[in-house]
């Protein structure tokens, strides 16, 4: 019974779970199976680290978790990935039928037509929920589009219909809402609380410029109904004049897509519970809806193309205004002078911090830092690793934090994953991982880094682990670890260790814990 | 109460980014003088072509035989003998006569209007068409590429004049006659393949490139990634295509007028035109016409004066290509 009450516990805990993932790619050379059911878990706001050597599917990982894994060559062909408890790989047998005839020759049959919802899917999904932040900033930056344009691009593909209420509520200004918000500041005048509420209420109302001055307002000695006046008077001059009936419009239409969206999502869910009923009603509310929309749609296309100052307008100004607030939120010096350079203008940490405002862009709840100080010097480093751990309390978004450097993975993380081969060997709580691992690859993989703080002396030189990570077209039988092994018994090359909970929060995948076999 | 607070902010001054991107790719441009020889001289053709096209009438010629009434107030004749270049007689006969006592020197003026308008609207078609199939034949691969490449592949395996005539005889049973347009399709149908293949390549290799999956990262669908994305990045090296093919095209165009292919009719003024009429007085001495004294052993004029306007042409245009090659490269512009 306990145990089954903290699992209900951390269910809810848990925002990222891979259940049984296996990710191949079916080169000339043969099959590479770059992971090989890989499960973990990553809980709300917390920072997990991957580590391992190179070329032993970390970054794989981190695309897989995004779906990027670019097909052909490459697939996912097994395993779950629950997002926010959505599985956003899909019905893996619906999408592609993978006949493996032998290694080098492998047949695979898309379904182009669930292929595309699919797409349709993931594209809400990543950026809005799921947000990554690339190795070299360098080459993750669209070297013609200013920065501002790329973290606007991202802003306006998720957030129109939040922008859209903003401008309207910023146009039609509510006095009643803004005299009871003068009522409600009047009671908690001069605390910090007071400030927090401007800060939220303007954003809201799309009037963040006026923000000192409702600020300066609220401390005023004039009587409240003054104040009343004044804050009207405020507003008044915050509102530009633009079109509403273009923002209506537009809200409109992308609510409209926003509801496909969640009846595609919807339909994904039935069919992958092969519930043929609900399926087939949700099914005809799409068709339903894609009827209604068609028409509406062509001719508010047109007219967003056509009539831009109308229609564009608004929103990329809004789209601007949000940007420069991101941008300031991850510490560019100069953000004004930023927003209207392009890549090759600026430095590699400053372009850090702009993908990381990219991938802030609509506020994810879980980012996927692929190695990204790898590209960097030490001091930057520093700050963008600083930078990342802010962000992590301010936001409260969950963290998978991919890199092979074990000093990095010590100051950021909660929970260290290490991976080996495709598979995850060992997992558990930092200061475990560091104190108390198990594994002989972890144990080999902390013997290998130097250390200032231990004495050297002849006996104890820095050590590395034997070999190389092996080619995984044909990988190792049993543990895939075991030609490397300095503990290697007879099971290892017969057997695949399970991955194994010894004590609390800490799992291991090695003989020498635990008899349990994987069963394939 | 501090009235400061309300008062609007000061209007901070603004740089335009685009207009400092623009003046420092001219400063490295200006830097290579021989690539801005090109475009100083390309640019006067166009300038002249654009003045003609505003204000025909500083010329006079918008058809060789009209010009002809208008000067002589004569219908045409065939004249014995071409006037060498010579002073006398005003601007116009600067550059001596041709057939029909044709001045050269005004007409060639006026066929910048028709080469380069039509060079340059045949280019931009060309471009355009060949850059989306081809972007889109690139990113998305699979059968729609190798179909887009093996129609390209057609395209190139037939000798392009000789289709271009084929072409253009079909079209010009089709169109009304007396006007070039039959050619200007011909030939876009024509170019586009080389602009497909081109930013094809190009999309092959940007579409492998991180920004394209940072962006699906964030949510770009695969429509908004050829547009957004991929595509501005294939135009840089479509520029530079652009600007070499514009000479080209003259070429060919004008190509085929010499040989025969009377665009727009035989009093057409264009450099082709020119240089076919021209042609034949390359085999005929020039004689003092009261003496019979032979003055040159050929009357050279009619044809080497319009084969220079186009020959300084093609130089200029594809020295000022190469010349934003190296401008519009961001690894050589430093």
């Amino acid at each position: 019974m306990l145990v089954e009450d903290k699992l209900v516990e951390n269910e809810e805990a848990v925002y990222l779970r891979v259940e049984n993932l296996s990710t191949k790619f079916f080169t000339s050379k043969g099959i590479v199976k770059a992971i090989d059911n890989l499960s973990f878990e990553i809980r709300k706001g917390e920072i997990f680290g991957l580590v391992g050597e190179s070329g032993c599917g970390k970054s794989v990982t981190a695309l897989s978790v995004m779906d990027l894994i670019q097909d052909p060559p490459g697939r996912i062909t097994h395993g779950k990935i629950y997002i926010d408890n959505f599985n956003i790989i899909g019905d893996l047998d619906r999408l592609a039928k993978i006949d493996v005839r032998s290694e080098t020759d492998v047949r695979i049959k898309r379904n182009k037509r669930m292929i595309k919802r699919h797409n349709e899917i993931l594209s809400k999904i990543r950026g809005d929920k799921i947000a990554m932040i690339f190795q070299e900033p360098f080459l993750a930056m669209n070297p013609v589009m200013r920065i501002g344009e790329q973290i606007s691009e991202s802003i306006l593909l998720h957030n129109r219909i939040d922008i859209a209420n903003s401008i309207i509520r910023r146009e039609n200004i509510d006095r009643g809402k803004s005299d009871s918000f003068i009522e409600y500041l009047e009671t908690i005048k001069g605390t910090e609380r007071a400030l927090k509420e401007i800060n939220v209420w303007t954003r809201e109302y799309g009037v963040p410029d006026a923000e000192l001055k409702i600020i300066e307002l609220s401390r005023s000695a004039l009587s409240i109904n003054e104040k009343k006046e004044k804050m009207y008077e405020l507003l008044l001059a915050e509102k530009r004049g633009v079109n509403l009936q273009a923002v209506f419009e537009e809200r409109e239409y992308f609510k409209d897509r926003e509801k496909l969206l969640e009846l595609n999502m919807e339909m994904t869910g039935y069919e992958e519970k092969n519930d043929e009923v609900n399926a087939r009603r949700v099914g005809e509310e799409i068709k339903e809806l894609r009827r209604g929309m068609t028409g509406r749609n062509i001719s508010f296309l047109l007219k967003q193309k056509l009539m831009k100052k109308q229609y564009e307008r608004p929103f990329l100004q809004e789209a601007r205004r949000r940007t420069l607030e991101l941008l300031k939120l991850v510490n560019i010096a100069g953000a004004e002078r930023v927003i209207d350079s392009y890549p090759h203008e600026m430095s590699g940490g400053m372009l850090q911090r702009a993908m990381i405002a990219m991938a802030l862009a609509s506020n994810p709840k879980m980012l996927i830092a692929d190695e990204p100080t790898t590209a960097l010097d030490v001091t930057t480093q520093a700050q963008i690793l600083e930078l990342i751990k802010n962000l992590n309390t301010v936001t409260d978004s969950a963290v998978l934090f991919i890199t092979h450097d074990l000093a990095v993975i010590a100051e950021m993380c909660q929970r260290v994953g290490v991976m080996y081969a495709g598979n995850l060997v060992e997992s558990a709580p930092v200061e475990i991982i560091f104190s108390n691992m198990k594994h002989p690859y972890t144990i080999g993989l902390m013997a290998s880094v130097p250390r200032a703080d231990k004495k050297r002396d002849k006996a104890m030189k820095l050590e590395s682990i034997p070999g190389a990570v092996p080619n995984l077209i044909s990988p190792p039988t049993g543990c895939r670890f075991h030609p490397r092994c300095k503990f290697k018994m007879d099971i290892c090359s017969e057997k695949k260790p399970k991955l194994v909970e010894i004590e609390k929060d800490h799992k291991v995948a090695c003989f020498l814990y635990s008899n349990e076999v994987e069963e394939n | 109460m501090d009235a400061n607070v309300f008062a609007a902010k000061g209007g901070e001054k603004k740089r335009n980014p685009g207009l400092d991107n623009f003046i420092t790719t001219m400063k490295l441009f200006v830097k290579t003088r021989i690539a801005f020889v090109g475009m100083i001289i390309t640019l006067i053709y166009f300038l002249i072509a654009l003045l003609d096209a505003v204000y025909p009438q500083y010329l006079g010629v918008t058809n060789l035989s009209s010009m002809l009434a208008f000067l002589h107030g004569q219908s045409v004749s065939a004249s014995a003998q071409p006037i060498a270049p010579t002073t006398v007689g005003g601007w116009y006969y600067w550059l001596g006569t041709t057939e029909y006592n044709i001045p050269i020197f005004p007409s060639i003026l006026a066929s910048l209007k028709y080469d380069l308008g039509s060079s340059l609207l045949i280019v931009a078609l060309g471009a355009a068409t060949g850059v989306i199939i081809g972007t889109i034949a690139g990113y998305f691969g699979g059968l729609l590429d190798e179909i887009v490449m093996r129609i390209t592949d057609i395209f190139f395996s037939i000798p392009f004049l000789v289709f271009a005539i084929a072409m253009a005889v079909i079209l010009s049973r089709v169109l009304p006659s007396g006007s070039s347009i039959d050619v200007i399709i011909a030939l876009t149908i024509i170019w586009w393949p080389i602009y497909a293949r081109l930013s094809r390549g190009n999309a092959l290799t940007i579409k492998s490139l991180k920004f394209v999956e940072a962006a699906t990262a964030s949510g770009s669908s695969r429509m908004r990634n050829v547009f957004v994305h991929v595509m501005p990045n294939v135009l840089s090296a479509v520029f530079v295509q652009f600007s070499l093919d514009l000479g080209s095209i003259v070429q060919i165009f004008a190509g085929l007028d010499f040989i025969g292919f009377h665009i727009g009719g035989v009093f057409f003024p264009e450099l082709g035109n020119l240089l076919n009429i021209g042609q034949p007085y390359l085999a005929q001495p020039y004689l003092n016409l009261t003496t019979g004294q032979v003055l040159s052993s050929t009357i050279w004029w009619p044809i080497v004066i319009p084969g220079i306007f186009l020959l300084i042409f093609t130089v200029a245009i594809n020295l000022m290509g190469d010349g934003l090659r190296d401008v519009l490269d961001p690894k050589l512009r430093r």
